[in-house]
């Protein structure tokens, strides 16, 4: 459980760090983002529909639509705003359908989620001034495994 | 004054009834006799009125007799038909109508479809019609009897007083959820209810009173759930301070006008002007170099700065070291400064290297339209955005449509979301600010959709910014009196031909009208 810890100095390295570990990542991974707003979220997304062979161009904040879905690579990415949400669950949502198992589901606000999910992994990106940031990663085990 | 939502409403009767111990049928009374009050006031020929009172079962209807009672008392001319079946009356209103009996006022029962036919032509007949049906109580649209009810009072051509809520009107949407008895006034009980105020609900309730039925403030005040406020005269007057003797331009604030760009030199002067009639102490336009002279012609009270510009005569990204260096208390951008690269960059630099307020319009804010996650107010610096629904509906990612369709929750998340203070332009302007409140204008008229009355808008933000320095008074006071402006604006030129030119030269005729009342009394002190 100890937390991965990068120095990003700009939005590039935020992408490319993104995309390095989604190049790791399986169907049904849950990745739960943090930060502020500016911090460098949506570059973050963008990173990783990058290693997954999707357009990063094509990301853009849910924050209304609540979800996206980016079909075209390696594995669908699904993109989720809950700031919208006053609480969440994701079933609620209709992310525990086939495609969030066949996917990889990156949640923004995932602090307003109503309950933790074993298996997933936190994305905490915190703004250290200009471009530099630190970007925290936080692997939870399921408990079986 | 704040604006409450059904569920609120209702708790707010719960507790001064429970909690505070305020007899219901002693609000039913008070209710009643601030209905006959507001029509009294309204209607200074009443007693030549004929008055229809058309009450419902519930409690409604029971306000409609403490109405019929205290008309009759002083020698008017009332009937009161009740729609629906008397012996379904319980409670407080059962209590009123018992008493109607005693002191023999006869009441006639409507009770379905075939008793209208004989009645409504009658009801219809009278020169005033108190509609004391339903209330806030609707969930459902009205159907079969109740419907033609509604729509047979509508057709009657007489002016209609609704009680509480227009009956047909629901208390937790603003949407009309069927058809509704088109009030000519609305005297609402206790406190303003969303539909009363906000599009497209509001279209219904006609000139809307607010009655104080004895709901103590602070039971008004404590309740959870959304703050939302209407902005009313009272504080509004209470934010413009007379000046000292001793004043001086510094007192004032600096503002400084960032805007303007080959073609739309205009924009900049207009901005300037509305916070020059505003009260601003110093006003400074900085504008791309080609226009500036243009500017400067246009106004003897600013003063003007050259900036670098493009090829295409707009605001080139280096000047904003140029912009810092200016001497302001309140940086104000974004009118006619266009777009292009340069723009972006410079206003996203802007943002990022000002320490002092801001207040970002227009183009200043379709530089982040790509990028709305870089648009962030920080703490000790406040940040004003003031789009109309088109700009506002490009930062959120929606359609303007889905945005009207919300304009109190969406305006509301982007404001507590972005960390800033969102002025959400268009018929009933809102103010939303970063710590979750929203606010309401009722002024402003039809003949202010026309080019510029945002770039007036926008200046004078900035001058009671530099004033006030209070962001959410100074975007409550900003909109309320720019509204104002519209409206007397719009008496001298009427809605089509008023231009942003004629606003701005309103400002101060709008101040004078707020502040009047107040002169007057302390000059009879």
């Amino acid at each position: 459980m100890t937390p991965e810890t990068f120095t990003s100095s700009s939005e590039e390295e935020t992408r490319a760090f993104a995309a390095r570990l989604s190049s790791s990542l399986a169907a049904g991974a849950v990745l739960l983002l943090s930060g502020d707003l500016g911090a460098g979220k949506t570059a973050f997304v963008r990173g990783l529909a990058e290693g997954l062979g999707i357009d990063p161009g094509d990301v853009t904040s849910p924050t209304f639509t609540l979800v996206h879905e980016y079909r075209g690579g390696r594995l669908p990415l699904i993109h989720v705003d809950l700031y919208r949400l006053e609480s969440a669950d994701l079933d609620e949502i209709g992310l525990d359908g086939d495609l969030a198992v066949q996917g990889v589901v990156a949640v923004e606000w995932s602090e307003r989620l109503s309950r933790r999910f074993p298996g997933s992994t936190t994305i905490q990106i915190t703004d250290l001034g200009g471009d530099r940031r630190t970007i925290e990663v936080r692997r939870h085990p399921r408990p079986s495994a | 004054m704040r604006i409450l939502n059904a569920s609120q409403m209702r708790e707010a009767d719960r507790r001064t009834i429970q909690d505070i111990g305020i007899a219901s049928l002693v609000l039913m009374e008070n209710a009643g006799r601030q209905v006959v009050a507001a029509i009294e006031s309204l209607y200074p020929d009443l007693a030549e009125r004929r008055i229809a009172i058309v009450c419902g079962k519930g409690n409604n209807g029971g306000d409609g007799f403490v109405v019929a009672r205290t008309l009759l008392q002083r020698g008017l001319d009332a009937s009161v038909f009740i729609i629906g079946r008397v012996s379904e009356i319980k409670g407080d209103a059962r209590i009123n109508l018992d008493i109607l009996g005693r002191i023999g006022l006869q009441v006639v029962e409507v009770a379905d479809e075939s008793a209208w036919e004989l009645h409504g032509a009658e009801i219809a007949a009278h020169d005033l019609i108190i509609d004391a049906m339903f209330g806030t109580g609707l969930q459902a649209a009205l159907t079969g009897f109740y419907e033609t009810v509604v729509a047979d009072i509508n057709e009657a051509g007489v002016p209609i007083v609704s009680i509480d809520m227009p009956s047909g009107m629901s208390a937790d949407t603003c949407d009309l959820i069927g058809d509704a008895i088109d009030a000519t006034v609305t005297v609402t009980l206790g406190a303003p209810k969303l539909p009363l105020v906000m599009p497209p609900a509001e279209s219904k309730s006609g000139e809307v009173v607010i009655a104080d039925i004895g709901i103590p403030s602070d039971v008004i005040d404590q309740l959870a759930g959304p703050r939302i406020e209407l902005l009313t005269r009272e504080q509004m007057r209470a934010l413009v301070q007379p000046r000292a003797v001793d004043s001086h331009k510094g007192d004032f604030g600096r503002v400084l006008v960032v805007a303007g760009s080959m073609g739309k030199s205009g924009a900049a002067v207009l901005c300037a002007h509305g916070a020059l009639r505003s009260g601003a102490g110093l006003v400074t336009v900085a504008a791309p170099r080609s226009c500036q002279p243009i500017i400067a012609a246009h106004g003897f009270e600013y003063m003007t700065e050259g900036l670098d510009e493009t090829i295409t005569g707009t605001v080139d990204y280096a000047a904003v070291d140029a912009v810092l260096g200016i001497d302001a208390d309140v940086i104000v951008a974004g009118p006619g400064l266009g777009r292009g690269e340069g723009v972006t960059t410079f206003v996203r630099e802007l943002l990022d290297k000002c320490e002092g307020p801001l207040v970002f319009d227009a183009d200043a804010l379709n530089a982040f339209a790509d990028e709305p996650s870089l648009l962030v107010g920080r703490e000790g610096r406040d940040l004003i955005i003031t789009p109309h629904p088109g700009e506002m509906a490009r930062l959120i990612g929606c359609t303007v449509e889905d945005l009207q369709a919300d304009r109190l929750g969406l305006a509301g998340d982007f404001a507590k979301r972005h960390k800033l203070y969102v002025v959400l332009k268009g018929y009933r302007t809102l103010v939303a600010t970063p710590d979750g409140k929203i606010f309401v204008n009722p002024t402003g008229s039809p003949g202010m959709a026309t080019g510029g009355t945002g770039d007036v808008l926008a200046g004078m933000l900035a001058a009671w910014l530099a004033q006030l320095l209070d962001a959410e008074a100074a975007c409550r006071l900003a909109v309320y009196l720019h509204g104002s402006a519209g409206e007397l604006a719009e008496a001298d030129a009427g809605e089509v031909s008023m231009t942003a030119g004629d606003l701005a030269e309103h400002i101060g005729d709008a101040i004078l009208e707020l502040t009047a009342r107040r002169r007057v009394a302390n000059k009879t002190e």
